[in-house]
């Protein structure tokens, strides 16, 4: 992880940043959204269900994001970016796992619920524990002679 | 054939719209590691299952949701190694290459597995 600090806020909103969004920036991220559906329902149509379902968790807001937020914020913000892609994508799982379980007992509405549900609390419970700890890893070698 | 092009052309649309909405929700936070939990969320997955499930019925979404748990465990791995790519190569390039990387992982897990 990279050394950048803080004593900013471990989550935060700031809604001003979405006036600086051009619309050619949305336009490129509906392109890589509809290409990656696109390509899992192709897939699915040849190969089957479950082959086009690895497509279900292809990077597509990633990569179309990178790119976007280096141009605009610089290197250090887009590895700050993947770094909480790596903490998303293993919330991906648990998103598989409980759609797949839930989709035999109830509703598909509920069981996109409790899968995005599933989702944000592993990559929330990952974040926490992962920045708290490099932030207390951090203040330990301020505080430590040199 | 014209049901498969009707189902495609909603998946096609809706997952436009869910990544762009998940994108828009990652552009308003920060800090920026947090905002990257965003740039993994199950937009793509989402967007798929409700249109699947609706054209053809559960089994349909239990199948897809077996293939994308090897998807996610891909992306990982993906991200992983990509860290030190964004940080030595340009953010295209690193991107180009975690795709790659993606679909080699997920390939090769979906082989093993199938197999």
């Amino acid at each position: 992880m990279s050394s950048h600090t803080s004593n900013e806020p471990l989550v935060g909103i700031e809604l001003g940043a979405l006036r600086k969004i051009r619309p050619r920036e949305l336009v490129i991220r509906f392109a890589f959204g509809a290409f990656a559906s696109l390509l899992a329902g192709c897939i699915t149509l040849v190969f089957g269900a479950r082959a086009g379902g690895l497509f279900l968790a292809f990077p597509a807001i990633l990569t179309a994001s990178l790119t976007m937020i280096e141009k605009k914020d610089g290197t250090s913000a887009a590895v700050h970016d993947i770094e909480g892609a790596v903490l998303g994508a293993a919330g991906l799982a648990a998103f598989a796992i409980v759609v797949e379980q839930a989709l035999e007992w109830t509703s598909l509405g509920w069981a996109l619920a409790l899968a995005f549900g599933a989702w944000l609390a592993t990559a929330l419970a990952l974040y926490f524990a992962a920045e708290l700890t490099r932030r207390g890893i951090q203040r330990r070698r301020k505080g430590s002679p040199r | 054939v014209a049901k498969d092009a009707i189902v495609l052309a909603l998946k096609a649309l809706n997952g436009g719209l869910f990544v762009a909405s998940f994108a828009l929700a990652a552009a308003a936070l920060k800090p920026k590691r947090f905002a990257g939990l965003f740039s993994a969320a199950p937009s793509v997955a989402m967007a798929n299952l409700l249109v699947a499930v609706i054209a053809k019925g559960h089994p349909e979404g239990v199948a897809n949701a077996d293939g994308m748990l090897i998807g996610a465990a891909a992306f990982s791995l993906a991200c992983l190694i990509g860290i030190p790519l964004v940080r030595r190569w340009r953010a295209l390039h690193a991107s180009a290459a975690i795709c790659s990387l993606w679909l080699i992982g997920a390939a090769a897990g979906y082989l093993a597995i199938a197999l």
